[in-house]
């Protein structure tokens, strides 16, 4: 079964993004940066969603982390901060998409849905995008 | 963190403001006056004993004008450091703006996202409804308290004063006020412990928002604490100060060296930001301290070399009236 890993501080969200991802997936969950670290590394999902902002490791620490150890996973940056600054190190970095709160949930499950397709070989072969 | 990403919001803060009071003026304008006064009786009175009139006045004049010009420029030094001050003032207005609205959007996603599915999903099962509705219910009581922080510190910012001072027992508002995050403890997969002695004084308070003040220092500690860590909150009778003391230790990497004499100031974020992660607005230690100095009580905390730290609020034991003649 593929992976997907929610890693937000925020408790609700990630139980709300858990109840309505989609049920062919197992998802993760980890609450601070270096948890995601952790997980990203010990269980290798397929599709990352990551919140920017994060104690102990933010988003952007903790995706250059994730990238240093696979390379090939699919992040969604996730932040309540429209800093344009940040979107681009981010993306700089490897982030697939970086979507501001609070995000369309459609249009976040479509990028979900056609990041885990078995067809999406190349998973990092995407244009980098922003959306509100 | 990259530095370059960590400083993007300082990127545009205005250059450290000179300093500027009063006194330094006053002290300044007789140092100048002074120095005048000093060449002036130098010239006429030593170097130029009878020069007559015409040299008097120029000499005069050229003493003047250095004057003028010294005062000129120190009066556009000053001018320049008050406009610096403003700036910064300004810039930290813009970042306390950010920051609350960063703030304030976090549990709307939830809500949002939540309450858009149970009105458009038909496959959800009850099960999935209820938890949806939940975690709507809690994240709206959340956005709540933030506002109410606010608002509070707004108003006893300007000196209002506590509304619902009462004799109040410490237990309900320290147990309470952890009770609240203990399934987000659960959730984070940390033990959150409450130890509490025998008996505690009664203190004289406002007990809804001393709550808030245990739930804001408990909520700090589970941000700063991994999976697996403990959040122990405590409280104790100081019989010689006649305070009651209550604690949150919790075993994160504590509060670096640089960050301390920061914590609880409004502006704090920045410098969690610096705590090798971003956290939320940093209203609420500060939250905290307004608080509890309103209940004339100090807060303060405690890092350990090895990591974990200790958030500590005293305020004084209710005071019992004593019976006449005894």
């Amino acid at each position: 079964m593929k992976k997907i890993l929610i890693a937000d501080d925020d408790a609700e969200l990630r139980a709300t993004l858990r109840t309505l991802l989609p049920k062919e997936y197992e998802v993760l969950e980890a609450s601070n940066g270096r948890e995601a670290v952790e997980a990203a590394a010990k269980e290798r999902p397929g599709l990352i969603l990551l919140d920017v902002t994060m104690p102990l490791l933010c988003g952007v620490d903790a995706l250059a982390a994730i990238k240093a150890v696979d390379p090939a996973v699919v992040v969604i940056m996730l932040t309540s901060e429209s800093d344009i600054e940040t979107a681009k190190e981010a993306l700089r970095l490897g982030a697939a998409a970086y979507v501001t709160k609070p995000f369309d949930m459609e249009a976040l499950m479509s990028e979900v849905r056609s990041t885990m397709k078995p067809e999406a070989v190349d998973r990092n072969d995407r244009p980098w995008r922003m959306k509100a | 963190m990259d530095t370059k990403v960590k400083n993007a919001g300082r990127a545009n803060a205005p250059n450290q403001a000179a300093p500027f009071s009063v006194s330094r003026i006053a002290v300044t304008a007789v140092i100048i006056f002074g120095t005048w006064q000093l060449i002036y009786h130098w010239l006429f009175m030593v170097m130029i004993p009878m020069p007559g009139m015409l040299a008097s006045h120029l000499a005069n004049l050229l003493v003047a004008s250095v004057g003028t010009a010294l005062i000129t420029t120190y009066c556009v030094h000053i001018l320049r450091g008050l406009n610096l001050r403003l700036q910064e003032s300004d810039w930290q207005k813009n970042l306390l703006t950010q920051a609350i609205v960063h703030d304030l959007r976090q549990p709307l996603s939830a809500m949002l996202a939540g309450l858009k599915a149970l009105r458009e999903e038909d496959s959800l099962s009850p099960e999935e409804r209820k938890l949806l509705l939940a975690t709507a219910q809690s994240s709206s009581s959340r956005l709540l308290e933030m506002t109410n922080d606010l608002l509070d510190i707004s108003g006893l910012e300007e000196g209002q004063p506590l509304v619902a001072l009462r004799e109040t027992e410490p237990e309900k508002f320290i147990e309470e006020g952890a009770r609240i995050l203990a399934p987000l403890a659960a959730a984070n997969g940390q033990a959150l412990k409450v130890s509490l002695p025998g008996r505690l004084p009664p203190v004289s308070g406002d007990e809804d928002r001393l709550r808030r003040v245990v739930t804001n220092l408990v909520g700090n500690a589970l941000k700063f604490t991994p999976r697996g860590g403990t959040i122990l909150v405590a409280a104790t009778h100081d019989a010689g100060r006649s305070e009651l003391r209550v604690s949150v230790a919790d075993t994160g990497p504590g509060v670096p060296v640089e960050l301390r004499p920061r914590l609880f100031e409004k502006f704090a974020r920045i410098a969690r930001e610096q705590r090798g992660g971003r956290a939320s607005m940093g209203m609420g230690l500060y939250f905290c301290k307004v608080v509890v100095e309103a209940h004339g009580g100090r807060i303060w905390f405690e890092s350990g070399r090895e990591g974990g730290a200790t958030f500590i609020f005293s305020i004084p034991a209710a005071r019992r009236h004593e019976k006449p003649g005894g």
